[in-house]
């Protein structure tokens, strides 16, 4: 059978679309990390997002990070690949947006719960940018559908220093209500919280359950050479990406 | 005239600035106590003829987070009760954000043109105006690129391009040659004065200021090592090149069949597997950290991660590294010397310009050191070091004639000018103010982009010969890669980030993010959309010619003309003499009891754990991301309550299970005792602390950085020759070659009052082995109740330079203790093979705060207590058992059923039980006459700072 395709959308400043790749890879798909300036002047069939099977925006600080985290990146999206970006969510293809990717699927309104923005990454509490391994609260009730076979609680690493989950009251309320809440730090106070996110929030997905942003990294769980199980929590996320992508293409 | 729009944002009330809440901690800290609030908003400035809503669009759109954030159009608006200061880039300096700003109106097909950003900080309460401005001056903008007000307010200053003055030496006075070389920065002495004379003498002309440059930088101590390879008369010893008669003869002796490049390029080059070679390279920057502690930092690491992608034909940056030696957090302000920052200030910039610096560039910092000494006020130790991974094949470079220099990266600028002669002078109470154009402004992206191309291009072989524009800028690189052919330099082409810079300007600005290429022309072409498809520039600049001469052009003119072999052999050899340092001290009897005020063993214990120098460093280490690229296997801390490791363990090939082991190892307490041993016990430390971790005794590669005081004193010099003879000795015991290197010499400062002062001498070792499955690989923390504890190595009264000779007011006294090498080496491979075997529950080096130190750590990381028999080793009072810090020693844990098999592994070898671990919650030192008790969380707290 032919690999799924999935492609790693990098641009000026991702610096973790390697070792994504590489867990992409591993689970099976044939993964691409395509630069934003081919798929602006596409001169090849990989150069278009409906190419592919799946989507990955992975960490990094794109374009430095200028103005806001992923800002300039996300507005590059949302003028030039709106249309086929939207076309390629209408068709279920899995969306996952690590960390900086994750910044850029919220400014995107990707995983607003209404029409207003609903959720901002900002400074960490701390005024520092911050790397530990975190243990994550995992919601199994939420439509995600990456979720097959993680534990209740699984230890991924984070490295940010805009990673503040800010969101309001309502907006709150109705990620609980749908249960879009997917991943939660283990406790509200530092360290466990790492960086005073609201709700203790750590990753929320879309209605459908097809698209996902977190800030911390499974990618990096593959390190783990010495906790088997831990570094296969962090691959099953991947697996379950082209899994589920692999199922929509044969529906 | 063209019409302004202007755009300012700021947070939602309640959403927190934590970046302006540290600064003013600082600002409190800092001359301004009244000061209650500061309030930092976002400015941006628009040109050109806007469309109905544009500004409202652009604002709304683009610039504003509409959850956290409010805007607000048009001239600013004076704030009741605050004084504003808006902080802009310098006039004519590019600005990299203008570039992703224009990029986003772009994607949004609007027309305007974005003029500028500022930040405008509003501070509130009680305070100097011009202790504000002094304040602002040094931490809320870097003078050298920013200024007070908005972009559009303050006009360009033209400044006049400077012309070619020839440089008249015939006929010069001995001090007036002195002062020709003084008053033009250019750090050249009076012998390599009256060389260029003579020389330009014999070519019937004047030298022309930028050939007077381009020597100087050549010939500077940071290019060319003069001390390192000067002849050196020792005592009764005489080393014709010291480094070649030391460390580089070391290497050839031990003649590792893993080394592929050692000591001629950019990095070291070592044999990884049959896929892969490793480079590995570590570099001060001491010099500009003192003066700029965040860009002096930054751009430490942005240089040594381009030596990395400039070793060979260029690897991928896999593993960051960064050592600082730095004065006491808790100085008192008034002791701290005029024109110097205080440590508070040098720790805060020098880890953020690592931080930025490292996680941008996505390199994981997962080794480094973090030391507080007296020595280090005035002259902080910033390192930085990585290493790399490249296809194996790639080592060899060779330009050819004909082919085209091509510039690649950023652009350049007036930062950075005379860095390297800066870098081979005293600091002193001016520095701060007068050297700032000789610090470089760092920016990640702008290398970073350059990564993915660069290997592409490598991997097509698309260039013959590459290297990074380090100290001395262009004229050092095109110099050195021009060596064997000759080049021609057009430094008009050389893109710049202001104009109005002379050639000379250009030709030696340390503008950071710069590489070099030799391209054959045919490779142009594609070379060149390699780079653009990813908006890297690179620039034809010049063609290596074959007439072995550096010629500078700009325009049609020929500004300096150097021959090659004057440039690269025309420098005379120095000969120098140093003084061997006093006898070694023998142990005295009064060191021990000297100890005053005595401490009990548990307080002693709390005491070393709470010294700066052994506590924890985890608010520092946590800022880098020591995960990125997730290679990590083995980071900084271990165990569930994480506690400090000794080496990181790294995977250069994801898809490969063998790991990298990096370690650092040094002792500077040790350094005004004895030198010599100082540089061995640093050797050995480096060493331990990757074998502790399962790193293979046998594959070990090292680096040396020498960060000396003035060594024009024969005593300085003397203990540098010294440190030198140590590294040969010892990396010869330890079949340890070492693959490559750097000294930062003349690191002293001089006072207002003329008081000169040197810095301790320091040697920082960085040990690199591999570990066959770094599945294997062995951390700090206890694993197993009732397993037993182990020491590995002989423990004798080896107090000098020890963490309780200093706890206890005894840091004078003491011997600093000898290594044994081959007999280290011998242990180190039977742990090896223990670790190998699976005989190994956990592994400390025992190093500062000797064996309790490192049982205490072990304990804490891992939540189980200890038990330790104070009189497991026979001649060893308690206070030696516990406190010693005798070299080569390794902490083990095994289980109950493997010790015999542990045991026989040692047979001919000295190890000792010392106890075993419990499940209790107190580590416990039991004798025959007293029995004391710590509890973990005390031990952990006080490591923690509690």
């Amino acid at each position: 059978m032919e690999k799924l395709k999935a492609l790693v959308l990098r641009g000026p400043g991702s610096n973790c679309d390697h070792e994504t790749e590489f867990a992409l890879a591993k689970a099976g798909a044939a993964a691409i990390r395509v630069h934003v300036n081919r798929l602006l002047n596409p001169e090849h069939e990989t150069h278009r997002l409906d190419h592919y099977d799946l989507l990955v925006i992975p960490g990094g600080f794109t374009y430095a990070d200028d103005i806001a985290a992923g800002r300039v990146l996300a507005n590059k999206l949302r003028f030039h690949l709106k249309p086929q970006l939207d076309a390629f969510i209408a068709a279920k293809k899995p969306v996952l947006g690590i960390c900086n990717g994750f910044q850029i699927l919220l400014d995107l309104g990707l995983l607003n719960v209404s029409k207003q923005r609903s959720a901002s990454l900002s400074f960490n509490d701390s005024g520092r940018f911050e790397c530990r391994w975190s243990k994550l609260k995992v919601n199994k009730k939420s439509p995600c559908q990456f979720l097959r076979g993680l534990d209740n609680e699984v230890v991924y690493p984070i490295a940010h220093g805009e990673g503040k989950f800010v969101t309001t009251p309502e907006s709150l309320a109705a990620l609980e209500a749908e249960n879009r809440v997917v991943f939660r730090y283990s406790a509200s106070s530092y360290p466990e919280n790492p960086n005073g996110s609201h709700g203790d929030i750590a990753g929320i997905c879309d209605s459908t359950g097809l698209i996902l942003g977190l800030m911390p990294h499974p990618e990096r769980a593959q390190s783990n050479r010495k906790d088997p199980h831990m570094m296969a929590m962090g691959q099953k996320i991947f697996e379950n990406l082209v899994s589920v992508a692999g199922e929509l293409s044969v529906a | 005239m063209t019409e302004r729009h202007r755009i300012e944002i700021h947070n939602r009330d309640s959403i927190r600035d934590p970046a302006v809440e540290s600064l003013l901690r600082v600002a409190r800290e800092s001359g301004l106590p009244g000061l209650t609030k500061i309030v930092r908003h976002s400015v941006y400035i628009f040109e050109g003829s806007a469309a109905q809503g544009e500004p409202e669009r652009i604002a709304s759109e683009l610039l504003t987070d509409n959850l956290t954030q409010s805007y607000v159009i048009g001239a600013a608006q004076e704030v009741p009760g605050a004084r504003s200061l808006s902080v802009s880039f310098r006039p004519g300096v590019t600005q990299p954000i203008l570039a992703s700003i224009k990029a986003g109106l772009t994607d949004m097909k609007l027309s305007l043109e974005p003029l500028g950003t500022a930040d405008r900080y509003l501070f509130y309460g009680e305070f100097d105006e011009a202790a504000l401005l002094e304040f602002a001056g040094r931490f809320v903008y870097n003078p050298l690129a920013e200024c007070l007000g908005e972009p559009g307010e303050v006009a360009l200053k033209d400044r006049p391009l400077l012309d070619r003055p020839e440089v008249i030496l015939v006929g010069l006075s001995d001090d007036e040659l002195l002062a020709v070389s003084r008053d033009g920065g250019l750090a050249l002495n009076l012998e390599e004065m009256k060389c260029i004379r003579v020389h330009f003498e014999s070519v019937g002309r004047a030298p022309s200021l930028i050939e007077l440059e381009t020597l100087a930088q050549t010939w500077s101590e940071h290019c060319v090592h003069k001390t390192f390879k000067a002849r050196v008369t020792h005592g009764d010893r005489v080393f014709e090149n010291l480094l070649k008669d030391t460390v580089v003869r070391a290497t050839d002796t031990v003649d590792a069949d893993y080394c592929v490049s050692v000591f001629t390029d950019n990095a070291g080059i070592v044999k990884f597997d049959d896929e892969f070679d490793l480079c590995l390279k570590a570099e001060t920057h001491n010099h500009p950290s003192a003066v700029a502690p965040y860009g002096g930092s930054a751009t430490g690491l942005g240089g040594v991660i381009r030596d990395i992608l400039g070793a060979g034909l260029g690897a991928r940056p896999i593993l960051g590294l960064d050592v600082f030696c730095l004065g006491f957090q808790d100085m008192s302000a008034e002791d701290v010397p005029k024109g110097t920052h205080h440590p508070k200030r040098i720790k805060e910039g020098v880890v953020a310009g690592v931080r930025d610096y490292g996680n941008r560039i996505g390199l994981p910092t997962a080794v480094g050191s973090l030391y507080y000494g007296d020595g280090y006020v005035a002259n902080p130790v910033v390192v930085a070091g990585a290493v790399g991974v490249m296809p194996r094949g790639c080592d060899q470079k060779e330009v050819q004639v004909g082919d085209l220099a091509v510039l690649l990266g950023g652009r350049t600028g007036r930062d950075g000018i005379h860095g390297v002669t800066f870098s081979s002078v005293s600091l002193t109470s001016d520095s701060e103010a007068l050297d700032r154009t000789a610090v470089q402004i760092g920016d990640p992206l702008v290398e970073q982009v350059l990564i993915d191309p660069l290997l592409r291009a490598r991997d097509e072989r698309l260039y013959t010969s590459i290297t990074d524009c380090g100290g001395g800028g262009l004229s050092s690189a095109l110099g050195e890669m021009g060596e064997g052919t000759g080049i021609e330099v057009y430094l008009d082409k050389v893109p710049l980030k202001e104009a109005g810079l002379t050639p000379t300007e250009i030709w030696i600005s340390e503008s950071q993010e710069r590489m070099v290429l030799s391209v054959p022309e045919e490779n142009w072409e594609r070379l060149s959309k390699l780079f653009s498809e990813e908006d890297v520039p690179c620039t034809v600049i010049g063609r290596f010619t074959g007439d072995q001469r550096l010629t500078l052009k700009y325009g049609e003119s020929v500004v300096g003309d150097v021959a090659m072999s004057f440039l690269h052999d025309g420098l005379p050899r120095r000969s120098l003499v140093s003084e061997p340092g006093s006898p070694r001290r023998v142990v005295d009897s009064s060191d021990m009891a000297a100890a005053e005020p005595s401490l009990s063993l548990s307080e002693a214990l709390l005491a070393c754990l709470s010294h700066p120098n052994v506590q924890s460093k985890d608010e520092t280490v946590r800022q880098y991301d020591h995960e990125v690229q997730g290679r990590t296997v083995q980071g900084p801390f271990a165990g569930e309550f994480q506690g400090p490791q000794d080496a990181a363990v790294i995977l250069p090939n994801l898809a490969s299970d063998k790991g990298a082991v990096v370690a650092v190892g040094f002792n500077p307490l040790q350094s005004e005792l004895d030198a010599y041993r100082m540089a061995a016990n640093s050797i050995d430390e480096a060493v331990r602390n990757v074998v502790a971790t399962g790193g293979d005794p046998d594959q070990l590669c090292l680096l040396d950085n020498f960060i000396w005081g003035d060594v024009s004193d024969k005593h300085e010099l003397g203990k540098l020759v010294e440190a030198t003879m140590a590294c040969h000795d010892l990396a010869v015991e330890f079949e340890a070659p070492f693959v490559s290197g750097k000294d930062s010499l003349n690191n002293t400062h001089v006072a207002a009052d003329g008081h000169k002062r040197s810095i301790t001498p320091t040697l920082i070792v960085t040990a690199m082995t591999l570990i066959e499955d770094a599945r294997k690989c062995v951390s700090i923390d206890f694993k197993e109740s009732e397993s037993s504890i182990y020491v590995i190595g002989r423990t004798g009264p080896d107090f000098g330079g020890s963490v309780y000779f200093d706890v206890t007011g005894r840091r004078e006294r003491g011997v600093v203790p000898h290594v044994d090498g081959k007999s280290h080496m011998e242990h180190a491979r039977a742990l090896h093979k223990a670790m190998n075997a699976g005989l190994v529950l956990s592994c400390h080096d025992c190093s500062e705060g000797g064996i309790a130190v490192a049982v205490a750590e072990m304990s804490f990381a891992s939540g189980r207590g200890a038990w330790i028999n104070t009189q497991a080793l026979a001649n060893c009072s308690a206070e030696e058992f516990l406190f010693s810090e005798s070299s080569s020693r390794y902490v083990v844990e095994v289980s109950g059923d493997n010790k015999s098999a542990f045991e026989k592994l040692f047979e001919v070898l000295v190890i000792g039980q010392i106890g075993r671990v419990t499940d209790g919650t107190e580590v416990v030192f039991e004798g025959d006459h007293e029995r004391q008790a710590v509890s973990i969380e005390a031990c952990r707290d006080a490591w923690l700072g509690k």
